[in-house]
């Protein structure tokens, strides 16, 4: 299943050095203020909030992807690993595919015909046109009713938000989405979907009447964007608005 | 005369003594720390949380993101049953089935081809999760493992028949200690190392709770420990490790190193890293978060400046730098 076996002998010469390198290496040892980030020297330009290539300080070329695969190769060789190493060779394979691909012409796909779907010619300047021509979003596109719990990074439902908790979907007549988590506890914590980017955690709400268990709890939305909080044996549903 | 030997004898031996361990670190290690030179990665690229289930959009995505080379992820969410099929749920868009994901990765890299402006190569990766991976059977999160193999390995081929030389895919996996119990992504992880011909996987993993002082195998969250990280993070073979480096404060670099030095000290078999996550635009996108939003240049330099801190894991360089955002 996995290619390990044994110490390398790198490794095997770096731990009986290790104790005193680290001993040395303590002398030269990073201040707290870079390691903690505070420091840190930015050599990699800061990127534009577009996430376009950062140029190099040294003004060289962006890399392409066989730099990248290749430098990826050099540096597990100059830990130890061994050529044939698996990931080694994994890397290597397709280092020599990315290469011999530069070389032939490419197939594509012939009658594909992407700029119906991007609204922009083939090549340079199409993305500038293709980023603009955003396709609208329709209730559609989410799910409707009950969903797997599951968290939304970044923190925005963590995993203790939505321990023991009922997921649900709700779609919006405006094309967003709310995914809302509704907890033991009643807790009803809900998460703004917009089209096309953000995404915002609401101020959580409380639903009245929920078992501890969930039990009998089911979760569902009406044709306004309402989630409907049914509970068995309640006098009748729950309607909570979330526009 | 005893005095007089004793500093012709101390005359040799001090300075060895205090020279003796630079030397020995100079001729058998590279430098502990590095001075401030290292390689920097040429750029920085976009990976996305994919909550948008339109083709369309994803041809705009992969269009989108055509200017620049490197390693991506797009991420569509946790393992999820779709109609009696394996899928994923992408965080409340509309389920997909792992073959409707397959298609709109297609898509992506479609968009990305017609777009490039020039000879930009993007090494993307499809992701999913161990999320929820709880309530699942280990049966069912196997067969989700090589499915996921399988789709990937799929399109990979697809990609390399169609469009050679511009764009190769990977799997990818945010795989988290706080998400699910250990041996419930391990089981994932056994169905996606054992199909035949799967691709090596991007490994976005998070040390949650991991120690940042000791390396000997100590406990992270939820029942993990360092052993368990490491193993899935850099033990299988297909694992590329490209953690979440997300804490302004260092200290989920400091944990990937001592992760590091677990590997070495205790397993023999040290990480080397293809590179690091950030979440900044995610975080710019929900209005901020508190102590988690590194910019990408911060999750580089605190990794790679860690990882230099000892030669049991110093690496000169990370190839790659990767944000996370939405897209809804």
């Amino acid at each position: 299943m996995s290619r390990r076996s044994g110490p390398r002998p790198a490794v095997a010469a770096a731990l009986a050095v290790g104790a005193i390198a680290v001993a040395v290496a303590a002398l030269f040892a990073i201040p707290a203020s870079q390691a903690d980030g505070a420091g840190s020297s930015g050599r990699i330009a800061a990127g534009g909030d577009d996430g376009r290539p950062v140029s190099r300080t040294d003004g060289s070329a962006d890399a392409v992807g066989v730099d990248i695969l290749r430098s990826e190769v050099e540096a597990m060789l100059a830990s130890g690993m061994a050529p044939d190493d698996p990931k080694v060779a994994a890397l290597q394979r397709d280092l020599a595919s990315l290469e011999r691909g530069t070389r032939i012409r490419q197939p594509g796909e012939p009658g594909l015909d992407m700029s119906r779907v991007l609204g922009a010619p083939r090549g340079r300047g199409a993305r500038s046109v293709a980023v603009d021509e955003v396709t609208p979003r329709t209730s559609t596109a989410w799910d409707q009713g009950a969903v797997d719990c599951e968290p939304l990074p970044p923190n925005l439902l963590t995993a203790a938000d939505v321990a023991g908790a009922r997921c649900a979907s709700v779609p919006q007549p405006d094309g967003s989405g709310r995914y809302v988590a509704l907890a033991p506890d009643g807790t009803l914590r809900v998460v703004q979907f917009e089209p096309d980017g953000p995404v915002t955690r609401e101020p959580d709400r409380h639903v009245d009447g929920i078992p501890p268990s969930l039990d009998g709890v089911s979760l569902g939305v009406d044709g306004s964007g309402r989630l409907v909080v049914t509970v068995e044996g309640a006098p009748g549903p729950t309607i909570v608005d979330l526009g | 005369m005893v005095v007089t030997r004793l500093r012709s004898v101390w005359g040799v031996l001090l300075p060895l003594v205090l020279l003796g361990p630079v030397l020995l670190v100079a001729s058998t290690a590279r430098p502990a720390v590095a001075a401030p030179a290292w390689n920097s990665p040429r750029a920085w690229t976009r990976s996305f949380y994919i909550a948008n289930t339109s083709t369309a959009a994803m041809g705009q995505l992969g269009c989108y993101s055509s200017e620049t080379s490197g390693r991506m992820t797009l991420f569509f969410g946790a393992p999820t049953d779709v109609g009696g099929n394996f899928g994923a749920t992408l965080w409340g868009a509309q389920n997909r089935t792992v073959a409707q994901i397959g298609e709109l990765a297609r898509n992506f890299v479609r968009g990305f081809v017609w777009c490039r402006p020039g000879g930009q190569q993007a090494l993307v990766g499809l992701g999913t999760s161990n999320s929820a991976a709880d309530t699942k059977p280990d049966a069912w999160l196997a067969g989700h493992g090589a499915t996921w193999a399988s789709m990937v390995r799929s399109v990979a081929e697809w990609a390399e028949r169609t469009y050679p030389g511009t764009v190769r895919i990977y799997g990818a996996w945010d795989v988290e200690p706080s998400w699910s119990a250990f041996a419930k992504a391990d089981r994932w992880m056994q169905g996606y190392n054992g199909f035949p011909g799967r691709r090596p996987l991007h490994v976005h993993a998070s040390a949650d709770g991991c120690p940042r002082d000791a390396a000997t195998g100590g406990p992270c969250n939820n029942g993990w420990n360092q052993y368990f990280v490491w193993r899935l993070a850099w033990w299988y073979d297909p694992s590329l490790p490209l953690p979440q480096v997300y804490a302004t404060s260092g200290v989920n670099a400091r944990q990937w190193q001592k992760l590091a030095e677990y590997g070495a000290r205790s397993r023999h078999d040290r990480i080397v890293f293809s590179g690091v996550m950030t979440q900044w635009g995610a975080c710019q996108q929900r209005g901020g978060c508190n102590l988690t939003n590194n910019r990408p240049e911060q999750g580089h330099d605190q990794l790679l400046l860690n990882l230099q801190s000892s030669p049991l894991t110093y690496q000169d360089h990370l190839d790659t730098v990767t944000d996370i955002r939405w897209h809804s």
